[in-house]
């Protein structure tokens, strides 16, 4: 099950607004540990499988990634489909961290392909 | 109060609170402990401290050709900053600023052990075809 | 244009903010940091700019920010590529 073409600048508008409050908010965090006194991060570094991107769109991940504060992308290997991303705040949890970079990287599947999969998992949404 | 008074006045909390977040970013650079937890503080300013300071501007300067101006300018901030980070944290692994020890885990350090990437080790081969021409 | 009391603390703080960088320049450790450092610089001077237009009311403010921000990068591109040696 894909999405409708015509419901892509609706899908476009919601990438957009998601990324928008991502970014406020993660800025804040970002900034709100380096004010408070004492508080060091707790960064981790994991490896991410990427799905099939074409070049625009994987630059565009890397630059979302890269914009909200608390992720960084250090290294990109487009043969291998790979890429590493540091976090701020992964305290640990590899796999909490890798799925919500999965998850920026279907919604912006989603907010820029005519035909992309309906939900993550390729199931109808509800 | 009048209108005038409500725009320097909202203008102003913008210049002041986006200066603010530059302020707060240029302490996470000393405070931080590598050179990738402090690229994140920067990113703060980057993005969010100098965006509030160009919608400040706006604000207080206010016309249609220069909300169109200050639109085009935070894009292309944010993109052209994301590219910097980006440049910047990848060619400081590869010239050897290795993240501090409580960075847990550590999936690139462990990749390093493997044959097929060991070439980061001579900071050469990782990455090489990503988007950096 | 903006109340002589705000310029003064936009680019008092901002003037924090480049202090900070210089001494995070100073004490290094690594090239990577001297760079992350010279980037913040760049952007509290973007602020600087700003507010110096708007305090004494150039017309063109917005236009220095534009293209400020437009070419930033490249500086911070050079960084990198010249941490590498030339290499990319």
């Amino acid at each position: 099950m894909t999405t409708s073409p015509w419901s892509l600048p609706v899908r476009a508008l919601a990438l957009l607004g998601w990324f928008i409050r991502q970014f406020i908010v993660t800025s804040v965090q970002v900034s709100a540990l380096i004010l408070t006194p004492g508080r060091q991060p707790q960064p981790g570094i994991v490896r991410v499988e990427l799905d099939e991107l074409s070049d625009a769109e994987l630059t565009l991940l890397v630059a979302i990634i890269t914009i909200t504060p608390d992720t960084l992308v250090i290294a990109v290997d487009r043969q291998a489909r790979t890429m590493f991303v540091h976090g701020m705040f992964v305290a640990g949890d590899a796999e909490a961290f890798r799925s919500s970079l999965l998850d920026t990287q279907a919604r912006l599947v989603r907010g820029v392909r005519w035909r992309a999969p309906a939900s993550r998992t390729g199931k109808e949404m509800p | 109060m009048t209108a005038e008074l409500a725009v320097t006045i909202v203008g102003s909390a913008l210049l002041i609170l986006g200066a603010f977040v530059i302020a707060s970013a240029a302490i996470g650079l000393i405070r931080l402990p590598d050179l990738y937890t402090r690229t994140s503080a920067i990113g703060t300013a980057a993005g969010l401290g100098v965006s509030l300071i160009i919608v400040g501007v706006v604000v207080l300067d206010f016309s249609a050709l220069n909300l169109l101006k200050g639109v085009i300018a935070i894009v292309a901030q944010l993109l052209t900053s994301a590219i910097g980070s980006f440049a910047l944290a990848r060619s400081g692994y590869l010239t050897g600023s290795r993240p501090v020890a409580t960075t847990a885990p550590d999936e690139l350090a462990d990749s390093a052990a493997s044959p097929r990437d060991r070439q980061i080790d001579d900071g050469r081969a990782l990455g090489d075809d990503s988007a950096t021409s | 244009m903006i109340p002589d009391v705000v310029a003064a603390i936009v680019i008092g703080l901002l003037a924090i903010a480049v202090v900070l960088a210089v001494v995070r320049i100073v004490r290094g450790p690594t090239p990577g940091d001297t760079a992350v450092a010279g980037d913040l610089i760049f952007f509290a001077f973007i602020g600087i700019v700003a507010v110096f237009g708007l305090a004494f009311s150039i017309d063109a403010v917005i236009d220095i920010v534009l293209i400020a921000a437009i070419l930033g990068f490249l500086s911070i591109l050079s960084l990198a590529r010249l941490l590498q040696g030339g290499q990319r």
